[in-house]
């Protein structure tokens, strides 16, 4: 069987500058791979070619074997890849239950259980998995960052993605909130492949089985989290930038 | 949540029916005449094509000053066909009239649309094409007399008759009450469709574009839809209205009425349906009033108006007395349902 998601040689450059350059990397069916890197090395970049926001300037991107270059977000998220953005993005006038029923929607990825009921009960169920359900007739703009967060993870979760990528998770998340949202993200395991981009290197450790590096938009290294701790590579990545 | 939906749709409709009653009465008490009765049926029918720009705009988030083109296509295509203009007048021509006064804007939206929608002209750049669309139109029909009327547009344009239902909308009272029911039924199926799923899709399209898109929504196509549906709407007030007036010309097209509703919908109240129809109702008999006063100064009013509804009273009319009213009787805030 084909590898879920191939990022095959893909560089992409703003006007001169490179933000990738020439980056291979294979994602298994499965897999809850982190990606990691300082900052500028290119990660949201690549979430950002994946999910279809930019279109890159060389190479190939192959999900279930099949090219998506070329094909709209909206198509993209409809074949289920879907990203929860590193700056939250969600529904802010909108009910929170109506923020998820719109990820059920949107996607037109519910008919199964496509009953006029069954929608609403599955946008319930899904905040309950986020741990939301109290919330479910706020508006979501009242949420506090934390819970947008969540929310956001839901509403991906609602099109029922087959590959799910997450932009910093737990970025201005205190620790017990990002304690939940490693629990929210184990609980999902196995079912989907995701992707995480991650800072907090405590976090990457706990969820994560396979490491991503990536430096300056070049590919640097991969393997489990002790093997890419020690890599020398890595370590001059993240601490030699201040001594040039 | 259907029940929910049908009484929600209900109480719409019950609404509008006490506001038309309510203008009805008014008149009635002032002493209009028939010719007043006409001109509240005016007021009514603008309210029909305020509520188009209410579901682009208020609604679907697209701000258009080219939704008189589509107006004015449907008092055109009434006027033609009714008048026996280019062919001799059918059997059934008011229907016939509307008909085409609904098709002709449908396509034309279609078109455009596909290729603003589809290729990303969005926001700022979308307003602008419109008000090209209005100038395009006005300015089209002009060099088209034998069809459009020239400078002098089409008189005698008789009012609505049904013969197969033996109805004639002759008579004043007879065009208020049909214009009243239209009102009704018109409001009550766009808060059907818009509590419908894909009426959480155009609040979720207003709300955040970006979002709904990664989510798998195909923005252009919803952005379509809505579009089309509301150049029909327009297009379907656009042929009530030549029957109503009896006369139509060129400027119907044109950017001063698309503006007009615009205003409508702002000083009523955006997203709220009811308050295409109020803002209709009370800028038009604002300003009617006014024109027996100091006519001169009617549009200048329209203009006061509108700025200080942008500038204090976002929500619009309908906005105030909500919060009037809920100043007076302070409900809980609402609760979702299951």
């Amino acid at each position: 069987m084909a590898p879920l998601l191939e990022i095959n040689k893909v560089s992409k450059r703003f006007g001169g500058l490179p933000a990738l350059d020439d980056v291979t990397i294979t994602v298994e069916q499965g897999e809850l791979r982190g990606i990691i890197g300082p900052n500028g090395s290119g990660k949201s970049t690549l979430f950002n070619l994946i999910v279809g926001r930019y279109r890159p300037t060389s190479g190939d991107i192959l999900f279930k074997g099949r090219s998506v270059i070329g094909m709209r977000p909206d198509q993209r998220a409809r074949l289920g890849i879907t990203i929860k953005f590193q700056i939250t993005n969600v529904f802010d006038g909108l009910k929170v239950l109506d923020n998820v029923l719109l990820g059920l929607i949107s996607s037109g990825r519910w008919e199964e259980a496509g009953l006029k009921e069954g929608l609403e009960n599955q946008a319930l169920s899904i905040l309950d998995r986020i741990g939301l359900t109290e919330k479910a007739g706020e508006k979501a703009g009242t949420l506090s960052h934390g819970q947008k967060q969540w929310l956001e993870i839901g509403m991906a979760l609602a099109t029922r993605p087959s590959l799910l990528l997450l932009d910093e998770p737990t970025s201005g998340m205190g620790a017990e909130e990002t304690r939940r949202t490693a629990e929210i993200i184990h609980q999902l395991k196995g079912d989907l492949t995701i992707l995480i981009i991650e800072h907090d290197m405590d976090f990457v450790r706990t969820v994560s089985e396979r490491i991503t590096v990536l430096n300056r938009g070049v590919f640097l290294t991969e393997g489990t989290y002790d093997e890419v701790k020690t890599d020398e590579r890595v370590i001059e990545a993240y601490l030699g930038r201040g001594r040039h | 949540m259907s029940s929910a939906r049908l009484k929600h749709t209900v109480s719409t409709g019950l609404a509008t029916a006490f506001l038309c009653a309510l203008t009805g009465l008014l008149w009635y008490f002032v002493g209009g005449g028939p010719s007043g009765l006409q001109q509240l049926t005016t007021y009514l029918i603008l309210g029909l094509f305020a509520l188009s720009v209410d579901l682009l705009w208020g609604f679907g988030g697209m701000l258009s000053f080219g939704q008189a083109a589509f107006f004015g296509l449907g008092c055109f295509s009434y006027a033609v066909v009714t008048t026996g203009r280019i062919a001799p007048i059918p059997p059934e021509a008011g229907l016939l009239g509307l008909a085409l006064g609904i098709a002709i804007p449908m396509v034309i939206a279609v078109l455009l649309g596909y290729f603003l929608f589809y290729g990303k002209v969005t926001g700022p750049y979308f307003t602008i094409v419109t008000l090209a669309l209005a100038f395009l139109v006005s300015s089209l029909a002009l060099t088209w007399p034998a069809l459009f009327g020239g400078w002098t547009g089409i008189p005698r344009v008789p009012p609505l008759k049904l013969d197969f239902l033996g109805l004639s909308f002759k008579a004043s009272t007879n065009a208020f009450f049909l214009a009243a029911v239209l009102c009704v039924l018109i409001v009550m199926l766009l808060r059907w469709i818009l509590d419908s799923r894909f009426g959480l899709l155009v609040s979720g399209l207003s709300d955040n574009e970006e979002r709904l898109e990664f989510l798998g929504a195909s923005v252009a196509r919803l952005k379509l839809m809505i579009f089309v549906l509301s150049a029909a709407l327009a297009g379907f007030a656009g042929g009530l209205f030549a029957a109503n007036s009896g006369y139509v010309s060129s400027d119907l097209l044109g950017i001063t009425v698309s503006t007009e509703a615009v205003v409508f919908v702002a000083v009523g109240g955006r997203r709220t349906l009811l308050g295409a129809l109020l803002g209709a109702i009370v800028v038009r008999g604002m300003s009617y009033w006014l024109g027996g006063v100091a006519l001169e100064y009617w549009q200048l009013f329209m203009g006061v108006m509108f700025i200080i509804v942008v500038l204090f009273f976002q929500s619009g009319l309908l906005g105030l007395v909500t919060r009037l009213s809920g100043f007076f009787s302070p409900g809980p805030a609402s609760k979702v349902s299951g």
